[in-house]
């Protein structure tokens, strides 16, 4: 415990994540390229056309891992949040407060594709089915810790207002997973889960790639925020005079 | 941990319990609100009025998708396997829309017990695959969800 | 119906929302380091 705390307080001090951060952030933007490039290769040209979607299939690979990042950042939101509010350490405050404005526009993005894709599929842009209006719900929640953040003046209260939304809104992370399995919805079941796979592998190899680059994007992104924002607060402090010394050297 | 940190740690659980009981009270209670359609069994159970407006889901029964010559109303049959409801829909049917697929039609129950569709959308499944997979499939003799 | 406007539509939007996210901390980064070594050019001139 004494040792998981000691850690904690080290990456948690402000200049030595600002440190490492920064060799860390063009690292996953190379790899978010990378991925992105082979996954978009893959999903527009390689992959075949769908037996019943036809060409339409290919909004899924923007679709699909965007509506997953929309949940993850949520959820680790979460779980920072609790973090935050019990043991006080401030970079995860920071962390929350960092990745609303990705996962609002995960979640943003997932709306608009399912939008595009389901017009010429379902036939229609938009219904209140339970997982389509719970996706919207989450949109407004990361909306909602955004402004809850923005209405204090003091960073440290606001983080904890922050931290508290983030958590009590977690209970919606269940509710879109699970919705089309509780409810009579449009919106079809998961196609992949741990009772196999209904999507052929040539499908899902772009779909996995652009998984994977959606996660790197949100990691360079999420520090790149959380560094401005340590910059911001502690710009009176020691270790920013420092670096703008060395910087202007 | 420290009496401090013991004291936010119960007070923060508290709060998610709280939270948790009270959205799955919410959710209980909401849940006949939230059935986004009614299947054909629902229908012929509920005697749903004529002239109310509601969603139907179900399968376009095989063979049972008659159109109309001179213009676009088209007449079919929505069944669960176990009742079913004669539809009418006089519209632009989504390209999905084919005997066997999943349908919701949007609309209302005449007197004499037929469906009239303002709107129909095709509700897609969990299978995706190219063509030739599914033609092979379908010589095999297997169902799409054996995939 | 013709699925491409949709396919690109989709591909679009996705572009735009991701370059945005990425830019903001980019460009507001840029303004906050200018704004404190302009603050502390001053009051090195004052001391």
């Amino acid at each position: 415990m004494n040792r998981l705390y000691l850690f904690f307080h080290k990456t948690g001090s402000p200049p030595w994540f600002y440190k490492y951060s920064g060799y860390l952030i063009p690292w996953l933007w190379a790899g978010f390229l990378l991925l992105t490039a082979i996954g978009l290769y893959l999903g527009l040209l390689v992959a075949p056309a769908d037996y019943q979607q036809g060409e339409s299939v290919r909004i899924m690979y923007l679709h699909v891992p965007a509506a997953w990042m929309s949940m993850m950042i949520y959820g680790l939101m979460a779980i920072w949040g609790f973090i935050a509010l019990v043991w006080r350490i401030r970079i995860m405050e920071v962390l929350i407060i960092s990745s609303a404005p990705i996962g609002a526009a995960f979640t943003l993005i997932a709306l608009v594709s399912g939008s595009l894709w389901g017009r010429p599929t379902w036939g229609t842009y938009w219904v209140w089915d339970a997982r389509l209006t719970s996706e919207l719900v989450l949109l407004f929640l990361y909306f909602g810790v955004i402004a809850l953040y923005n209405s204090f003046d003091e960073p440290r209260k606001a983080a904890r207002a922050a931290s508290l939304l983030s958590i009590v809104g977690a209970i919606n992370l269940p509710i879109i997973h699970f919705s089309v399995l509780w409810w009579n919805t449009l919106h079809q079941g998961s196609s992949i889960g741990t009772s196999g796979n209904s999507i052929h592998p040539s499908m899902l190899w772009p779909l996995l790639y652009m998984a994977v680059a959606f996660k790197l994007y949100y990691g360079a992104n999420l520090l790149s925020r959380a560094r401005l924002r340590l910059l911001t607060q502690d710009h009176r402090k020691r270790w920013v005079q420092d670096l703008l010394t060395k910087e202007s050297s | 941990m420290t009496p401090t940190r013991k004291r936010r740690l119960i007070g923060v659980l508290v709060i998610v319990i709280g939270v948790g009981v009270a959205a799955a009270v919410a959710m209980q209670a909401l849940n006949e609100n939230m059935l986004f359609f009614v299947s054909p069994t629902d229908v012929d159970e509920q005697n749903l009025p004529a002239g109310k407006r509601f969603r139907l889901g179900g399968l376009v029964a095989d063979g049972s998708v008659s159109r109309a010559s001179d213009s676009l109303a088209v007449q079919f049959v929505v069944t669960d396997g176990l009742a079913s409801v004669d539809v009418r829909f006089d519209g632009i049917l989504p390209d999905l829309f084919r005997e066997g697929q999943g349908v919701i039609a949007i609309g209302e129950l005449t007197p004499e017990g037929r469906f009239e569709a303002a709107e129909v959308l095709a509700k897609h499944d969990e299978n995706y695959m190219p063509p030739e997979v599914a033609d092979a499939l379908e010589k095999a003799g297997h169902t799409e969800s054996e995939l | 119906m013709s699925h491409t406007p949709f396919i690109l539509g989709s591909y679009l939007v996705g572009t735009v929302v991701l370059l945005w996210a990425a830019l903001a901390p980019v460009i507001n980064k840029r303004g906050l380091l200018r704004q404190l070594k302009a603050r502390q050019a001053r009051m090195e001139k004052t001391q």
